[in-house]
């Protein structure tokens, strides 16, 4: 069963203090959401669950066009709760016969003492020791993620994803707050542990943003005659020995290549976790190696080498930061029009957190 | 009784109003007659120990002196009458008496609260002196009374302003003692009869604090600024000041024989017959389509100053433009047009889109370029959606049935006109001869729901407003020809009582539309002043850069004339006499009533002067000798035979 993402958009990723200042949660998410239900067809009362990464869903119908009487289901908002709002939403389709969904995810991060996550930054030290990464290795991938995004920026890619808002200084808000990373100046940058190759640079901060989709099974799109923006074949989200901390992607997209008879070849692009460049490339290490295979993955094998040319092609968290909660549904968004902008046809999302938990969803055009 | 309800429970009393005079509770006399009774039985009955006054109506605790029945009486009538009233309040005041209100308390209603001991309030109810719009002061001793509660900032703010306040302020200045939700309210009476004694020694206790309260006046002084010019306001604040000065030396019955003598004076005056005229209208109008608005979506093709109608109202506004440039630009208008009165939710309705595709809608209002083309384009694109049900323009130049021609659908097509300001209340609705009727009805529902006031017109070139609007601003065009300065101009109207002068409204609608309406009103280029031409042909579509900044224009026009108040005077203010004669003489309405109140809400005419058939009425002489003396200077001025018709019949 497939199911249909009829359309999805999302703000842009900034600070709150510059980005987003005087804006609260509601307001931000209200922009997006009022925009998606007024650019589709459906009428506001057919939408029949309503699933949110915050407590504050009931506030934002009220406000909303949204009937009242919908039903809202809320997840705990960490960093994960993005992919568990698409799993669970594709869950009420397939049990409780939700036609329409509506998936928002929003997080507003204040305190800047939390920019970077301490766990994060244990995280990637472990990685950086079991797979042997230098310091170089480090700030020529998050250089390079800066220079995919930096790249595709200019050439408009990112234009059909984000909705601008206004913020309180009635100034549009249409583009990421991407840092500018080069390699001779990042390479002095001091470690933020003593003892250690993580630095400010290498390690992605936390953001502020919001995104918004509407979901639906493959039967009731084609019922209602909807041309959806994309469908997710199939969807995974599970967790794994703590041991696995940083690297759960790699063992999900193996979970999921082997549950779907998928080889590496059938997909066209991946988007891989990037809260910072250690579990960036200790996941595509972890998924050609045989070490690895051997210890964590059931029939022993390694998936092989990923073409390093397909993996987060625009760039990613490293250089827009990471947003708690968005980050993964901008992830998925901006696959699927990736994939409709390329002529692609196959997508592999996928993240993790800090605490072994990872998911992993098959995105397919056609 | 016909107008009270009154019932005794053990020792409490219930008195409730509940007038005959329609669905809101006003003071009448025989009301206050039959109060005068009651009070009499319950003086005598010594069981009784507390006295509720309570309302009957829904959302209408009471609203004042009732104004028509005293007008038609002698003035020692009124006198006495109001001196019965001023007793009868007293002895309320002597009982153990609780106002328990439900709803609007204006005026004599407030007053009569403040009389009463104590006063319980639920969250709806809203309390001020809204008879000060209409140039009436507080008659039943709310000059006096509020003056001693609320400090003098205050009580000149709440009395000269006319705005309302609700029940957390009104408690917040120690006005009402109580404020519930109204579902709580007969348990919050219970609690109080309860508790008396213990509320009795707070309310002692806060009173002493309140004759210290700066903190408190602070707040309402600035309640006061907030909501409302003094455009329709006559009363000046010094008015008011020098009535405290005076009540400060006087003893009661002094004050209430200077208030009620004030009340009398005031009453019968031009002015208060004028702004009762034109509040009487208001109401009429908003009566009239006071219904559920079958639209709620709605959607916007160009301009600001309509997005800012929609702020703050019921309906869901979606603003269409080209790009996202345009958006943060109406963003940034709104907020400066907002000004104090932006909040955070009152743009909540508002959203905003770049693309032409719109699935949700009931109405369309197109407010674009005046440019003919561009406009049924836009139409025939909007038909070919099937989402789109209603489409309404604010088309000024063309006419609603010149843009409807090449249309299929010509039935859900209206026109919309928007006056130029925000503070022109009216809007003009035109329907063509395929408008269906309940279209019309709907789409002045909305209007009204906008807090602004629609007017039917019929589908002439210029509507109503434009074609004694537009000749008003070429004479003074014309007076820039003859050399007078602009900025004098504008003085000089402003001080007559206008809301904007001339050139400010230039300002707003830019030179060039204005020649183009002026075309297709009438169609000869040789009457235009020559003023207009150069100035567009020289790039200059305004003359003030902002408020404080004027535009040199004398690189255009040669201005050296030293003004001559009455002269500029006459010719505008006769200039809007002729052509609104004019419109009348061609038959398209008939009411004289009802074009004064165009006059007040669609071109800023004061309305304390009450618009021009009343202005004719109040100098009949005068009038006709200067209209004389103007069509000979000028054949500009050609409707002297429609004038002689009317002073000659109008009472």
């Amino acid at each position: 069963m497939r199911f249909a993402v009829v359309d999805a958009i999302r703000t842009a990723v900034g600070k709150k203090d510059n980005f987003f200042k005087n804006i609260d949660r509601e307001s931000l998410s209200l922009t997006v959401i009022k925009e998606i239900l007024y650019r589709n067809k459906l009428n506001f009362d057919e939408y029949n669950l309503f699933i949110s990464n915050n407590n504050i869903s009931k506030n934002i119908i009220f406000r909303s066009e949204l009937d009242e009487r919908i039903t809202t289901c809320t997840i705990h908002d960490n960093k994960l709760s993005d992919m568990l709002s698409f799993t669970t939403a594709m869950d009420k389709i397939t049990i409780n016969n939700k036609n329409v969904v509506l998936v928002s995810g929003i997080c507003l991060n204040s305190n800047i003492s939390r920019e970077i996550d301490n766990s994060n930054i244990c995280v990637s030290e472990k990685l950086i020791k079991d797979f042997n990464i230098n310091r170089l290795e480090l700030d020529r991938c998050a250089v390079k993620s800066y220079e995919k995004y930096k790249k595709s920026l200019d050439s408009g890619a990112f234009n059909k994803e984000i909705f601008p808002i206004i913020n309180s200084n009635d100034n549009l808000v249409i583009h990421d707050d991407y840092r500018k990373l080069a390699l001779n100046i990042i390479s002095e940058d001091k470690s933020i542990l003593h003892n250690c190759s993580v630095t400010n640079s290498n390690i992605s901060h936390k953001n502020s943003g919001a995104f918004v989709s509407i979901l639906m099974s493959e039967e009731e799109a084609k019922k209602r005659n909807i041309k959806p923006l994309g469908y997710i074949s199939d969807y995974l989200y599970r967790g794994y020995p703590l041991s696995l901390a940083g690297v759960a992607p790699a063992v999900a997209i193996k979970d999921v290549l082997r549950k779907n008879n998928l080889c590496l070849n059938d997909i066209d692009l991946f988007e891989i976790d990037e809260s910072s460049s250690s579990i960036l490339i200790s996941n595509i290490r972890a998924i050609a190696s045989k070490k690895f295979a051997k210890d964590n993955f059931i029939d022993s094998t390694p998936v092989g080498n990923i073409d390093e040319s397909i993996v987060n092609i625009n760039g990613g968290d490293l250089t827009i930061g990471s947003v708690d909660g968005v980050s993964g549904g901008r992830m998925l968004i901006h696959s699927l029009y990736e994939l409709e902008r390329r002529g692609l046809n196959r997508a592999i999302v996928t993240l993790g957190n800090n605490f072994a938990e990872a998911s992993c969803m098959v995105l397919e055009i056609e | 009784m016909q107008n009270i309800d009154y019932s005794v429970n053990r020792n409490i009393a219930e008195v409730i109003f509940n007038s005959s005079k329609g669905d809101i509770n006003l003071f009448s006399l025989d009301l206050l007659y039959e109060l005068n009774n009651i009070l009499g039985s319950i003086e005598d009955n010594k069981n009784i120990k507390f006295v509720l006054f309570k309302s009957k109506k829904v959302n209408s605790y009471n609203e004042g002196l009732y104004l028509k029945e005293l007008l038609n009486m002698h003035n020692d009538e009124i006198k006495s009458n109001l001196i019965m009233v001023h007793k009868v309040f007293e002895r309320v005041s002597k009982l153990n008496s609780i106002a328990i209100i439900n709803g609007r308390c204006y005026n004599g209603g407030l007053e009569f609260i403040l009389a009463c001991k104590y006063k319980i309030a639920t969250k709806n109810s809203s309390f001020g002196f809204t008879h000060s719009n209409i140039g009436i002061l507080p008659t039943l001793g709310g000059s006096y009374k509020l003056l001693s509660m609320l400090g003098i900032d205050t009580s000149i703010n709440m009395i000269s302003s006319g705005n309302t306040i609700d029940a957390k302020e009104a408690y917040s200045l120690n006005i009402i003692d109580e404020y519930c939700d109204g579902f709580y309210l007969n348990n919050v009476i219970d609690s109080f009869l309860k508790n008396f004694q213990s509320y009795n020694d707070v309310k002692k206790k806060s009173l002493l604090e309140n004759n210290f309260g700066l903190y408190k006046s602070y707040k309402f002084f600035k309640v006061g600024k907030e909501k409302k010019s003094t455009y329709n306001n006559p009363i000046d604040v010094t008015n008011v000041i020098n009535m405290f000065k005076k009540c400060h030396k006087l003893d009661t019955t002094q004050k209430m024989n200077h208030e009620i003598d004030r009340f009398i004076k005031v009453l019968k005056s031009n002015e208060v017959k004028n702004l009762m005229a034109i509040s009487s209208l208001e109401n009429e109008t908003i009566k009239k389509y006071s219904k559920v608005s079958k639209f709620k979506f709605i959607d916007m093709f160009g301009n600001s100053d309509l997005a800012y109608s929609f702020a703050n109202s019921e309906f869901k506004l979606r603003v269409h433009y080209k790009n996202f440039d345009k958006i943060e630009k109406l963003y940034k208008d709104l907020r400066l047009m907002l000004g104090d009165n932006y909040k955070k939710d009152c743009l909540d309705n508002m959203t905003y889109s770049v693309n032409e595709n719109i699935y949700h809608s009931d109405l369309v209002i197109e407010s674009i370029k005046e440019e003919y083309d561009d406009k049924v384009k836009l139409y025939k694109e909007l038909q070919k959606q099937k989402f789109i049900t209603t489409i309404a323009t604010n088309s000024s130049v063309y006419t609603i049935s010149d843009l409807v021609k090449e249309l299929d659908n010509k039935n859900n097509f209206i026109g919309l006109h928007f006056m130029p300001f925000n503070d022109f209340e009216l809007v003009e609705v035109v329907p063509t001869e395929f408008t269906d009727e309940k279209l019309v009805d709907d789409i002045c529902t909305v209007v009204v729901k906008m807090q602004k006031y629609p007017m039917i017109v019929n589908d002439t070139s210029g509507f109503l407003i434009n074609r004694i609007l537009i000749p008003f601003i070429l004479e003074a065009l014309h007076l820039l020809d003859e050399g007078f300065s602009y900025d004098e101009i504008d003085t000089v109207i402003e001080e007559f009582g206008f809301k904007y002068g001339p050139f400010k409204i230039i300002n707003k609608i830019k030179l060039d539309v204005i020649k183009k309406i002026a075309l297709s009103i009438d169609s000869k280029k040789e009457n235009l002043p020559k003023a207009l031409n150069s100035l567009i042909e020289s790039g200059q579509k305004f003359f003030y850069k902002n408020k404080k900044t004027k535009i040199n224009i004398k690189k255009f026009v040669k201005t050296n004339k030293n003004i001559d108040s009455d002269i500029v005077e006459d010719r505008l203010i006769y200039m809007i006499i002729n052509e609104t004669l004019n419109y009348y003489k061609n038959g398209n309405i008939n009411d004289y009533k009802i074009l004064d109140f165009a006059l007040v809400k669609g071109i800023g005419f004061p309305p304390s002067k009450g618009g021009i058939f009343s202005y004719i009425k109040d100098n009949k002489t005068t009038v006709l000798e200067k209209m004389e003396t103007l069509s000979k200077e000028n054949n500009r001025y050609n409707s002297l035979e429609v004038l002689r018709n009317i002073v000659n019949n109008i009472n």
